[in-house]
């Protein structure tokens, strides 16, 4: 009960603070995928590209979020109400997932409405994508966090992700031809790398895979079990240093 | 009387430096206790430990050595918070929401409800005389009336503990004075108050105890009345020819020429009796005895100082 009252303040916040942004931009990205030719709701390029622009834009709106509440000491106050700093970390980290989600499906609701109407195509294309993003954003923004309570700077834990989510995830999808004919037979080197690859959001595979689930080909699941399973760890390291760290 | 609050042998090292890694003794092996309904004040130079020890007893920061206890009780039980309301050296509630939103939130995680929590958002509004302003936005409020919304928010749970740190930094004359107010209220009803400043005039007005810290260190406990009453000072204004009694005199207590007459200053009433034999054997009249209170400023200067 203690935690739903901290969860619906801060989803309140995060409502508040994001949603004419989250509206004016994901309409934008999503009109032009809809409006441009009639058959780019299956193109897989404006897809990816798609992908990627949105989640920059969750990046970029909910990197200070835990930051800001230390930076502005309202978290002192918080802390002088009964809660545990493990609530203030679940709250934060379930309103954010939440309200970006809520507001994700509402969105894809609407565009697969509105393309349904104009090319008289169901299409399932805007609810893979919002599964896609939802997926993605919560091991992704479980690693905000935590990163957030490591750096506390907001505008290094932003360009680190977004960083991530140009190269870094390409880069680690590709190690396989990238590193591993340098490596050679060094299994240390090929152990990082394939460590890294299985437990960050593995944006690119769980999109290939939600997209595969919904067109009815074969599908592997294991990218998205681990990109979950990256971010509950993620989120449980969180819990753990935040409950450690000293208030500044 | 119970002890509210205890700290025992509590002290905080900080490291500082990322490269130079170097220790910063912020607060040293501190013992104190407050007992239920009293106002007790924290006060001393910037960078003294005062905020330090706050934040160590509200489990923000914890301890290196020591321990602090709130209601008997360890301080990182979230319960006992409860039963305690904060006001925020730096005190910044989210700017978009009105007053009475966000005493909503914050009584909601009080634990209030319904009714209860409206009737006690409208009793508090009243009690901080900000009733007219509750729609207004936070970030249109001025310092003072900020301030009334962090006691406000800090009373909501009708706390047996209110912590108080420097809650009349930068308000203006008015403002201190009503606030004040607020406090000596607050005390009539029992509450027990632990304030942290260095507005010594105004500890001076609503404090039973007052700590003094120094370098970390809590150098002097006492009542206010026990502080004041070493600064007393005493005056005997008389009249007498004897030069040699008044050069006596004059080496040992200050000595100077007031109106016509000749005025002896103690710092200590033990030797009136022995000053006033001295005078009246030379034949001296004695005009005058005025006694002056002295002020927190000059023990608490005498103490930093030494």
């Amino acid at each position: 009960m203690k935690l739903f009252r901290l969860y619906s303040y801060f989803s309140l916040q995060f409502f508040r603070g994001l949603l004419a942004r989250v509206f004016i931009i994901l309409t934008m990205i999503l009109c032009v995928y809809l409006f441009t030719t009639q058959t780019l709701p299956h193109s897989t390029v404006v897809h990816q590209i798609c992908l990627i622009l949105v989640l920059a834009f969750y990046i970029v709106a909910t990197a200070g979020s835990i930051i800001e509440k230390t930076e502005q000491y309202s978290i002192e106050l918080i802390l002088s109400k009964p809660f545990t700093r493990r609530d203030v970390i679940l709250a934060d980290f379930l309103s954010g997932v939440t309200v970006t989600s809520a507001l994700t499906l509402l969105l894809s609701l609407v565009l697969t409405l509105v393309y349904g109407i104009r090319a008289h195509e169901w299409s399932t294309t805007f609810l893979a994508l919002a599964i896609i993003l939802i997926v993605n954003f919560i091991s992704l923004y479980s690693f905000i966090v935590l990163s957030g309570i490591l750096l506390k700077n907001v505008a290094i834990v932003t360009v680190f992700w977004i960083g991530y989510l140009y190269v870094g995830a390409l880069f680690l999808e590709a190690r396989t031809e990238l590193i591993y004919p340098q490596a050679g037979a060094n299994f240390f080197i090929k152990a990082i790398f394939d460590g890294l690859y299985y437990l960050l959001p593995q944006i690119y595979a769980v999109s290939r895979a939600v997209t595969a689930l919904l067109s009815n080909t074969i599908w592997n699941p294991q990218s998205i079990i681990f990109t979950l399973s990256g971010g509950i760890a993620a989120l449980v390291s969180s819990m753990y240093l935040f409950n450690r760290q000293e208030l500044e | 009387m119970s002890n509210i609050v205890e700290f025992q042998g509590i002290g905080k090292t900080f490291a500082k430096g990322f490269i130079r890694r170097r220790s910063i003794r912020a607060v040293n092996n501190v013992s104190l206790t407050l007992e239920e309904g009293e106002t007790f004040c924290l006060i001393g130079p910037n960078g003294a430990g005062k905020t330090t020890l706050l934040r160590m007893l509200l489990d923000f920061i914890q301890p290196t050595s020591g321990y602090a206890l709130l209601f008997g009780q360890p301080n990182n039980l979230p319960d006992l918070r409860e039963r305690i309301g904060y006001f925020p050296e730096r005190f910044k509630p989210p700017p978009a929401l009105t007053i009475y939103q966000f005493l909503y939130h914050w009584g909601r995680f009080s634990g209030l409800r319904g009714t209860q929590l409206q009737s006690r958002i409208t009793a508090l509004l009243q009690f901080v005389r900000l009733e007219e302003k509750r729609e207004a936005v936070m970030r249109t409020l001025s310092k003072g009336m900020a301030v009334r919304v962090g006691l406000a928010q800090a009373l909501l749970n009708d706390p047996r503990l209110l912590i108080l740190d420097e809650p009349t930094d930068g308000l203006d004359p008015l403002g201190r004075i009503e606030f004040r107010d607020i406090l000596k209220e607050l005390h009539t009803q029992g509450k027990t108050i632990f304030i942290n400043s260095h507005l010594l005039s105004e500890v001076e007005q609503i404090s039973q105890r007052v700590g003094i810290m120094k370098n970390g260190e809590l150098v002097r406990v006492d009542t206010l009345e026990h502080l004041l009453a070493e600064k007393v000072k005493l005056r005997i204004c008389f009249q007498c020819d004897s030069s040699e009694t008044i050069a006596e005199l004059k080496t040992h207590y200050t000595i100077y020429e007031k109106d016509g007459l000749m005025v002896v200053q103690l710092s200590d009433r033990n030797v009136l009796d022995e000053v006033l034999k001295k005078l009246t054997g030379a034949g001296a009249i004695i005009k005058n005895i005025e006694e002056s209170k002295g002020v927190l400023e000059e023990e608490f200067l005498s103490i930093i100082k030494n």
